[in-house]
């Protein structure tokens, strides 16, 4: 398909515990499934079941140990696990945008910044304050490394910090776990904008109310345990 | 030394760049020393374009030159190591190792004490002889060269121009005894400044984005916290707009309080100046935070790399999962 924007084939994960006498913990086996441009696809299953591991293999967190993981890249449909390091970060600065569920602050950097130079380029100052307006953080806290900020400040940080950027596929790993209804409504708005937009969007969302919102289908990652196959 | 490549150069001078590059790969004779600070050049042998390219670039350090990102030269790497190795006699500093780095891309390398890191540094950075391998560099105006090809001359006005280090102890990288202000303009003068008003005015407007007061111009490094003294030396050293950086240990000696903000004055300068850095470190949290991709070494080897934050979350190989396991969480 065309408008393909991320194939994952044959995706297998598993890992080697070297420190404890190399036993091998297989986690997933033959994962296929593919996201089209402005579909909202979600990863479905209970926790434990890979779901994270598949988004890290994606985002280039986690190494695949075998199959692949394309990305349309510059136009061309490029397999991820096959490239150099150097190559894989040109990707995942044009092309993958992440909200990942644990905002890693940089000391001395505060909210505003954080998500404008996530954002870069002209305009990304007053984007960035217009998002973090939307999810409803207090303005006295922009000028503040979000450090010291609760659970629910530094997710909307992090879901800022991702959903400034515009890139062909967005990554998102619960971003809703400790928001109230009304940024949980946002964050179905602003996912909701960017499905128009022709995001292609990975999801992990245990909220019923905003998987139902934004969801055009469920990958169930059950079906790739290795322990059922087994 | 010296006397040895300079004999072959002698005995190879038609060669093109290209079969000159893969006869150093091959070629097991001794490297010549790097450019130690301090020492002077003895060498008298002019070796035609390599001097001629640096002398043109002595003259004009490039310092106002405006970077173009984009431009082809950016999928070009500015270093490549290759094979790389340094003995002391039997026992082994670093061996084979081969990278590439490109511009504005931070590497660290990380490992524990003996790994060979600091190794690594020195010797590609020229501070030490290598026992085999090749190092080539791009220059300025996109020619690539063999650091074997560079006379000793040409050497240390790369290191002066081109290059900055930043040592873990500030002693090692700057002048106790001479003012702040003079730290850092001294790097200028070594380039060609000669106007002392500008001089001044550079290294005070230098002072403040390491976030020196500029009341302590005048003042020595002698008088300054560890802290402070560490910012001064990342200042001096990129003061001349240097395209690529060593960072060995840069945050080794400090407090944990007093290394947040010198993390965060390198990290901003390395992005906004678009420097290429080779960071040393055994500090997972500094690589992290500071570089793009990631090697680990154990033994002198390179046992692992790839993205910083794959090689951390997904370590493969054993000792980078004893490395990674063994970080105390907060």
């Amino acid at each position: 398909m065309a408008d393909t924007i991320l194939a994952v084939e044959n995706l297998s994960k598993a890992f080697t515990m070297h420190l404890r006498g190399g036993i091998v913990l297989p986690v997933l086996e033959h994962v296929s499934f593919t996201v089209a441009a402005g579909e909202c696809v979600v990863l479905g299953g209970p926790s434990g079941a890979g779901k994270s591991s598949i988004m890290k293999i994606v985002a280039g967190t986690y190494q695949a140990r075998s199959g692949a993981v394309k990305v349309r890249h510059r136009g061309a449909l490029v397999d991820t696990t096959a490239m150099t390091a150097r190559d894989f970060a040109a990707v995942r600065r044009e092309t993958i945008a992440e909200v990942t569920q644990f905002l890693r602050a940089i000391p001395r950097v505060s909210a505003l910044d954080l998500v404008s130079a996530a954002g870069g380029g002209d305009g990304a100052r007053e984007e960035a304050a217009s998002l973090l307006t939307r999810l409803n953080l207090p303005e006295r806290l922009w000028g503040l490394p979000p450090a010291t900020f609760s659970g629910g400040e530094k997710q909307r940080v992090n879901i800022a910090a991702g959903f400034i950027r515009k890139t062909p596929l967005l990554l998102v790993d619960e971003p809703t776990a400790s928001l109230d209804a009304a940024n949980r409504a946002v964050v179905v708005d602003l996912i909701t904008a960017k499905k128009a937009a022709g995001t292609a969007i990975l999801g992990i969302f245990h909220d019923h109310e905003v998987r139902e919102a934004v969801c055009d289908r469920v990958v169930d990652v059950t079906a790739f345990s290795p322990r059922r196959a087994a | 030394m010296a006397r040895a490549i300079t004999r072959r150069q002698c005995d190879t001078p038609a060669q093109s760049k290209d079969t000159a590059m893969a006869t150093d790969t091959a070629n097991p004779l001794p490297s010549p020393p790097g450019p130690a600070e301090g020492s002077a050049a003895p060498h008298t042998l002019n070796t035609g374009t390599a001097l001629r390219r640096a002398a043109a670039h002595g003259a004009h350090p490039g310092a106002d030159q405006p970077r173009a990102p984009g431009t082809p030269d950016e999928d070009a790497p500015l270093l490549t190591a290759t094979g790389l190795t340094k003995t002391y006699g039997a026992r082994i500093g670093c061996a084979d190792v081969t990278f590439s780095l490109w511009p504005g891309e931070v590497l660290a390398i990380v490992g524990e004490s003996g790994s060979g890191k600091t190794t690594l540094l020195s010797t590609v950075s020229g501070r030490l002889p290598r026992t085999s391998g090749a190092i080539t560099y791009r220059l300025r105006d996109g020619t690539v060269t063999d650091i074997d090809d560079m006379t000793e001359a040409e050497r240390r006005r790369l290191a002066r121009t081109d290059w900055g280090f930043v040592h873990q102890n500030p002693a090692d990288g700057l002048r106790m005894s001479v003012s702040a202000g003079g730290n850092v303009g001294e790097r200028l003068m070594a380039v060609g400044g000669r106007h002392y008003g500008d001089i001044r005015a550079t290294a005070a407007a230098w002072l403040e984005r390491v976030e020196i007061p500029a009341d302590r111009i005048d003042d020595a490094p002698r008088t300054f916290s560890g802290g402070m003294r560490q910012r001064l030396q990342i200042a001096r050293n990129l003061v001349t707009h240097p395209r690529l950086v060593f960072l060995d240990e840069p945050t080794g000696g400090l407090d944990v309080s007093v290394q947040a903000r010198v993390l965060d004055v390198m990290r901003r300068l390395v992005a906004d100046l678009g420097l290429a850095a080779i960071l040393v470190t055994h500090d997972l949290a500094v690589a992290r935070l500071l570089a793009d991709r990631m090697m680990v070494m154990k033994g002198g080897r390179v046992v692992e790399e790839g993205l910083t934050d794959r090689v951390l979350e997904d370590p493969q190989h054993p000792y980078t999962q004893l490395l990674v396991s063994s970080i105390l969480a907060v």
